[in-house]
């Protein structure tokens, strides 16, 4: 009796929620449909942009967002080669110093205002202007001397010092053009409504839900193929594969490894890998015993089996590291890398004086989930040759804290990243000696001298030869172990096409279609 | 009774200055650099520089907490460090969501917990009981992120009845609020079972029978009604772990709330924004506090406010 009236209370409950769920999931098929009709593209980021002024932004989120906006005057092709875009042509006088610009005509600002050689100028003179404390000044800004415009269409930068990877730091986001009219009247705005000459304009930005972009319609390079992009922050690896699967999404960032097996069965979904500039490599901390003795950081590379690491770990999808920067980098060379041979090791740390047992710390930072393999099969290897090696898997900002104190640790896990597709932001980075940046607290006079000898000259075949002899000497003393060259994963869509992702994590979307 | 609210609301103050002071020693002793962090992994010193001057960070910490403090009291909780915006204004554009989340669930865990909860008191130690109690204890085990990644496979892989993630409609709020509603429930399913337990052996319910009184009207008017103090207090309680279980359930679903808001803050060591949060959080937790103290007077009369 009793039980009978309780069942009769359950039986419109369940039939309440199934119904209520099922009415969801009608609306959501017709609004999906609604969708493909219109062709918006949806995209699945990690993360939110911080801020969309190119000239302050750092992140990859904010500058992958703001490539769709904005133009450079010039710009890398898919093999990272200097290409134009907003200028046409360039000279560059024989002293280094002084780069003349002959800028495409007819174009057009988001905002109706015409893009010409003051434009250029305007842009140019607020990144060189220390006063206003832009993040990304350091790239051209603090080289600008003065820039003058020769008519409309003519723009000259004259510069304090030659700069052999100008035209590499000019093709970067950070050195998009902005509308100078924004710039003039709204100039706090621009992080929240930049206006470029892209081919997509910006529309609108709630932060943490999403950022949407419309088509320019009016763009120079013909009208982008897709009405809208929406980019929408997915921090959570799973769902954002999931909303691929599902169609939420059309394009997402990082597919995890895990999920490459699983995907390959979906015949609605690809999976892309393209090859990035970033160099996985374990720092050596130079500065503490052992370490600061050659052989005992030549020992740490030949103790390592890279051909399985790469092979095996990696399943292959990752290319061998053959130089302290990646093959599409403007400065590489193959220097080769240290083969695998664990008697040598061995041998050169008995020379050295090294006993077995001795502790070292590695450090990782835990954001970085791709590299974390690597980091285990390094401790792994080094513990084979008779080191005590602890793995500390640290969180982001405590990593980097850790890493400010060079008695806090011995290696290092980081990847070393070509943001400007140029040598030179890696090597003066992370080797030069007077960089605070250099956590190995490697110090060479001679690697010093080509390193800059290669940031001062600026015809192409000097620079690539001062860089040549770097990378040489930088495999000899092996202040680093260089392990891979990392590979970038983007699920899209089989009904999308024209995704161009380029080595350094930016995507154009210049050529999109959406079937 | 008015008089007792605001001798409640006046309490908070300490509470909110504690929890203040608190959160300051905490964030601040937790190693990271946010000029670092924001400037990006690969930043040169010199834009982490340039960074730190123009967020003010190379200033000392007293002064930094100065003129925190100061700007609270004139009601200005500050800039993100990250994103520039205020703080009142990223929190105002994800409260919304996180409300309703936790509203939701807080309706999925009563209707479940109190109705489960009275099924097995009914019959104790019968068939029915003991399974309504295994799968609430399957339920405080299951974690939410875990269980969320499963409501999507089911309903938004397979099924493909509700989307995945996002929250700007209401069929973006079902799943989670069942993920985290249910694991709730499971607690308030044991609480009501054993609270209703308590009540049904009393005289007046013996007495009650014996008159012929009819079942139902026993459990729901007699047994419910006086089983219900602790049943409140542990939904007034579980409605802070709701707001703290919406930071992993956010995550998982990529909702825009505060939850989440609060771990992206954490992770770029953004000062403002994290004190701005908890703050925020500590507030409605201590004013859902006071709620649950004024219902008991409205479910039992003999409780008075003085």
């Amino acid at each position: 009796m009793k039980q009978k009236r309780f069942g009769k209370w359950a039986a419109p409950l369940v039939l309440a929620v199934s119904l209520l769920v099922s009415a969801c999931g009608t609306s959501e098929t017709s609004s999906v449909g609604a969708e493909v009709e219109a062709k918006d593209l949806v995209v699945g980021l990690t993360g939110d942009p911080v801020s969309l002024d190119p000239h302050n932004a750092t992140d990859t989120i904010s500058s992958l967002i703001n490539y769709q906006i904005l133009d450079t005057l010039v710009a890398f092709n898919d093999k990272m080669e200097i290409v134009p875009r907003l200028a046409e042509s360039w000279t560059v006088s024989e002293d280094g110093k002084t780069w003349t610009f002959k800028l495409r005509q007819g174009v057009t600002f988001q905002d109706g205002t015409p893009f010409n050689a003051e434009a250029v100028k305007t842009n140019f003179e607020r990144l060189a202007d220390k006063s206003k404390k832009l993040s990304r000044r350091v790239l051209i800004g603090q080289f600008i001397d003065k820039i003058t415009t020769n008519g409309d269409y003519e723009v000259v930068f004259q510069l304090n010092t030659p700069q052999g990877p100008f035209l590499n730091n000019l093709a970067v986001t950070a050195s998009g053009i902005l509308s100078p009219k924004s710039i003039k009247e709204n100039e706090q705005g621009i992080a929240k409504n930049p206006v470029g000459t892209g081919p997509f304009t910006f529309k609108e930005w709630t932060p943490g839900n999403q950022v949407v972009l419309e088509a320019n319609q009016q763009y120079w390079g013909g009208k982008p193929g897709v009405k809208s992009v929406t980019f929408k922050p997915v921090p959570e690896n799973a769902a954002r594969v999931i909303m691929l699967e599902t169609g939420e999404a059309d394009v997402i960032e990082k597919v995890p490894a895990s999920e490459f097996e699983r995907l390959k069965s979906n015949d609605e979904v690809q999976v892309i890998s393209r090859p990035t500039n970033r160099v996985l490599y374990i720092g050596i901390n130079t500065t503490v015993a052992p370490f600061d003795q050659v052989k005992v950081r030549q020992a740490l590379n030949y103790a390592i089996d890279r051909e399985t690491l790469v092979n095996k770990l990696y399943e292959g999808r990752v290319k061998l590291a053959t130089a302290s920067v990646a093959a599409q980098t403007f400065g590489y060379s193959d220097v080769g890398a240290y083969a695998y041979d664990v008697e040598k090791a061995k041998q050169l740390l008995q020379e050295a004086g090294v006993k077995e047992g001795t502790k070292l710390r590695l450090i990782l930072a835990a954001n970085v989930i791709q590299d974390r393999p690597a980091a285990e099969f390094v401790q792994n290897s080094l513990q084979k040759v008779g080191f005590d090696a602890e793995l500390k898997i640290l969180e982001l900002g405590s990593y980097l804290e850790t890493l400010k104190d060079p008695s806090t640790y011995e290696l290092f896990v980081r990847g070393a990243a070509a943001s400007t597709g140029d040598a030179d932001s890696v090597l003066s980075d992370g080797l030069l000696s007077t960089s605070a940046t250099n956590y190995s607290h490697y110090a060479n006079p001679k690697v010093d001298e080509w390193i800059k000898a290669g940031s001062a000259q600026t015809k192409p075949e000097e620079r690539q030869k001062s860089y040549a002899e770097a990378l040489k000497l930088i495999k000899e003393e092996a202040p680093w172990i260089s392990l891979h060259e990392d590979v970038g994963y983007v699920g899209i869509r089989k009904n999308v096409e024209g995704v161009e992702v380029q080595p350094t994590y930016i995507w154009d979307l210049r050529k999109v279609v959406k079937k | 009774m008015l008089g007792y609210i605001a001798k409640r609301l006046l309490q908070m103050i300490p509470t909110l200055i504690g929890v203040s002071i608190l959160c300051f020693i905490i964030i601040h002793s937790v190693p990271g650099d946010p000029a670092n962090l924001i400037a990006g992994v690969d930043a040169t010193a010199e834009e982490i520089q340039i960074v730190k001057e123009r967020l003010g960070l190379d200033r000392p910490l007293y002064e930094q907490y100065g003129s925190y403090v100061m700007g609270l009291l004139q009601g200005d909780m500050g800039k993100s460090l990250r994103s520039d915006r205020p703080v009142a204004e990223e929190l105002l554009t994800r409260f919304p969501s996180t409300i309703m989340l936790t509203m939701l669930s807080v309706v999925v865990m009563v209707l479940v917990g109190l109705f489960a909860g009275i099924m097995s008191a009914i019959r104790p130690n019968s068939m029915r009981d003991n399974a309504t109690m295994m799968v609430s204890l399957f339920g405080i085990s299951m974690p939410v992120f875990w269980s969320g990644i499963m409501l999507i496979l089911v309903f938004s892989y397979y099924l493909q009845w509700l989307p995945s993630g996002g929250s700007t409609q209401l069929k973006h709020y079902i799943l989670p609020a069942i993920a985290l509603g249910l694991s709730s429930s499971a607690v308030l399913a044991r609480l009501t079972r054993s609270s209703i337990l308590e009540v049904i052996h009393q005289d007046f319910i013996r007495t009650a029978r014996a008159k012929g009184v009819r079942e139902k009207l026993i459990i729901y008017k007699h047994t419910l009604k006086n089983a219900l103090i602790p049943i409140i207090t542990i939904v007034g309680l579980e409605f802070g772990h709701l707001l703290g279980g919406a930071v992993l359930t956010e995550t998982v679903f990529s909702m825009n709330g505060i939850g989440r808001y609060i771990i992206q803050s954490i992770q770029f060591r953004d000062y403002p924004a994290i004190q701005g949060s908890i703050l925020f959080v500590a507030a409605i937790f201590v004013i859902v506090n006071l709620v649950v103290d004024l219902c008991y007077g409205a479910v039992d009369p003999r409780i008075r406010y003085d």
